[in-house]
């Protein structure tokens, strides 16, 4: 039943890259583009959280450095664009092993304090050192091309994708994460090293945001350190994994689309209300934790699951043919004095 | 039965002013069963503990193969051929049974498929196999409880701790699971066993230690352990004594 889920995106794949062909609206593909940008944002946030149970708290961060990485070479250095990209993703890789390797000893809470504290930090490096521009942020040369961005963005995601399913769902990778999410001194008894498994999860979840933040640099052509660095990126990637479903692929993917969608609908039609929007996030969080604790995709497949039970017909079934007898009795036969 | 396989000297381990476990010492040969029993919060578990990485020993020396291993992580333990189960078992609960003993036998089969095939031979034989695709959480207690067994065996060790496996079961289950732990002897695996239930101990052990408070009491044979005064005394009180 899973590869069945999974089959479904090629199609969607090739829908996707056929898009800029068949319709030529910049705007569109804007919203287009931007949309991938944040699957590809709430995917590698619950590479670290849904899989291997590790909230990161500052993922804006290896956006931020990728970012930086492209405006600082491009404008400083002269470099090519082509040429920072590769280079903002291991950058943010780097940083995910420095971090990785003293805060992942920590546990619960305090790795995600940790990463919201170092994430602060980064932000007020950018806001105070010359290089970066401070809080006046940088300004790229433009390059108007919607339709180039918008490969380039879904490229990096859609190969993160299929990376990321190869690794969670394939590879014996997945397994040793989800080992460590569950049960981390249980998983130690198995020959498992916990510390080296997380830090490769830490890692492989922040290098393609440094790829993202690289493209987005060049995209939007103006980086400052609220819109690359902002808590802001970090909270929306989490409300999106969170609506769609830890620990699932699709899950976030689809938490992305409803989000973003819902978050462009507002803006273009109730501006006014600014405010509401973050009010209605927050609440949307809530209500999810509470009553759909595995998100929307996690809640759909667990009806599915269930569903499927009923019909094989496992220990349930004297249960449904019960009822089933109790209401027909009254129904079907007259009644026998 | 020939050389040792594990040697304990004078081991300690102390928390704070606390002697855990006080200066035990003896050898397991290899494909001997041993019990390891005594009165709770004799430091039976922590002796498991400290055997198996998860606490270095404050003093002493543990050899395993002829090697020192004392202060070794339990990942490098595990890998190296030494399997153990929890007290309180610590199966995946969110993974299905067969993900559980799969994961364990990545140790050994670094790629997914082998490892899977190897995860099924570990569920005929611990009897599980009809349960693979279950979640770990939906088992019985017995189930789990298996499962730990499982999980270790798929390690594929020469040492297997075993934490009170019979504990919480009832008598058919509790036969059931002496019957694997004695095919597992079969297999020329050595066995250190904890176990408040002395009916497994006495069947399945080639010989006892006794801990009490931290110190070892007694070793030796089961049946001249349970005659022996101090264990009677330990275990009884004075007056039985």
């Amino acid at each position: 039943m899973r590869p069945n889920v999974y089959l479904w995106l090629i199609p969607l794949l090739l829908i996707l890259v056929a898009l800029p062909l068949v319709f030529d609206s910049p705007f569109m593909l804007r919203i287009v583009t931007e949309t991938i940008m944040w699957i590809g944002l709430a995917i590698t946030w619950d590479l670290l959280a849904g899989y291997t149970g590790y909230l990161n708290f500052g993922h804006a961060m290896f956006f931020g450095v990728g970012a930086y990485t492209t405006a600082i070479l491009m404008k400083h250095a002269g470099w090519a664009f082509i040429l920072t990209v590769p280079l903002g993703g291991l950058l943010a890789g780097l940083l995910a092993l420095v971090i990785g390797v003293p805060t992942l000893r920590l546990k619960g809470a305090y790795f995600a304090i940790g990463t919201w504290a170092l994430a602060l930090a980064i932000q007020q490096l950018a806001l105070i050192l010359d290089i970066t521009g401070g809080p006046d942020g940088m300004r790229l040369p433009p390059f108007l091309n919607p339709a180039y961005f918008y490969f380039w963005m879904l490229g990096v995601v859609a190969g993160t994708f299929a990376l990321y399913w190869v690794l969670l769902e394939r590879a014996p990778f997945g397994l040793k994460v989800r080992a460590i999410r569950e049960d981390q001194e249980g998983a130690m008894a198995l020959g498992i090293n916990p510390t080296t498994v997380k830090v490769q999860a830490f890692v492989l979840s922040a290098i393609p945001v440094g790829l993202m933040g690289s493209i987005y640099a060049y995209w939007i052509t103006f980086i400052d350190p609220l819109s690359a660095l902002g808590d802001i990126l970090t909270d929306q990637a989490v409300v999106m994994a969170v609506v769609g479903g830890l620990g699932t692929l699709i899950g976030p993917a689809i938490g992305a689309v409803i989000v973003f969608a819902f978050k462009t609908m507002f803006w273009a039609y109730l501006s006014d209300y600014q405010v509401l929007y973050l009010i209605i996030l927050g609440a949307a969080i809530a209500l999810t934790v509470v009553f759909l604790p595995n998100g929307l995709w996690g809640t759909f497949m667990g009806y599915r699951e269930a569903s499927r039970t009923f019909k094989n017909g496992l220990s349930i079934r004297p249960r449904i043919d019960e009822t089933a007898d109790t209401e027909k009795a009254p129904k079907g036969e007259p009644d026998h004095v | 039965m020939s050389e040792a396989i594990l040697k304990i000297q004078d081991v300690v381990k102390t928390f704070g002013g606390l002697h855990a476990v006080n200066g035990i010492s003896f050898d397991l040969a290899e494909g001997e069963v041993m019990g390891l029993i005594g009165p709770n919060g004799a430091g039976k578990t922590t002796l498991f503990n400290v055997i198996s990485g998860y606490y270095a020993p404050t003093k002493g020396r543990i050899q395993f193969k002829g090697r020192d291993i004392g202060g070794l992580t339990p990942y490098r333990l595990a890998s190296i051929g030494i399997g153990r189960t929890f007290q309180v078992v610590k199966p995946f609960p969110g993974l299905s049974v067969l993900e559980n003993v799969t994961i364990a036998g990545l140790c050994r089969h670094p790629k997914r498929k082998a490892a899977e095939k190897h995860a099924w031979k570990i569920l005929e034989f611990t009897g599980l196999a009809d349960q693979a695709s279950k979640s770990a959480a939906n088992l019985t207690l017995a189930g789990r409880k298996r499962l730990e067994i499982g999980k270790a065996m798929a390690l594929e060790p020469s040492l297997l701790l075993l934490d009170e496996v019979v504990a919480g079961l009832n008598p058919t289950e509790a036969d059931k699971t002496i019957e694997l732990i004695l095919k597992i002897k079969g297999f020329g695996i050595s066995i250190l066993i904890v176990e408040h239930i002395m009916r497994v101990i006495m069947n399945i052990s080639d010989r006892v230690v006794v801990l009490n408070f931290g110190e070892q009491l007694a070793l030796g044979k089961p049946a001249d352990v349970a005659q022996d005064p101090m264990v009677i005394q330990a275990y009884l009180g004075e007056e039985a004594a």
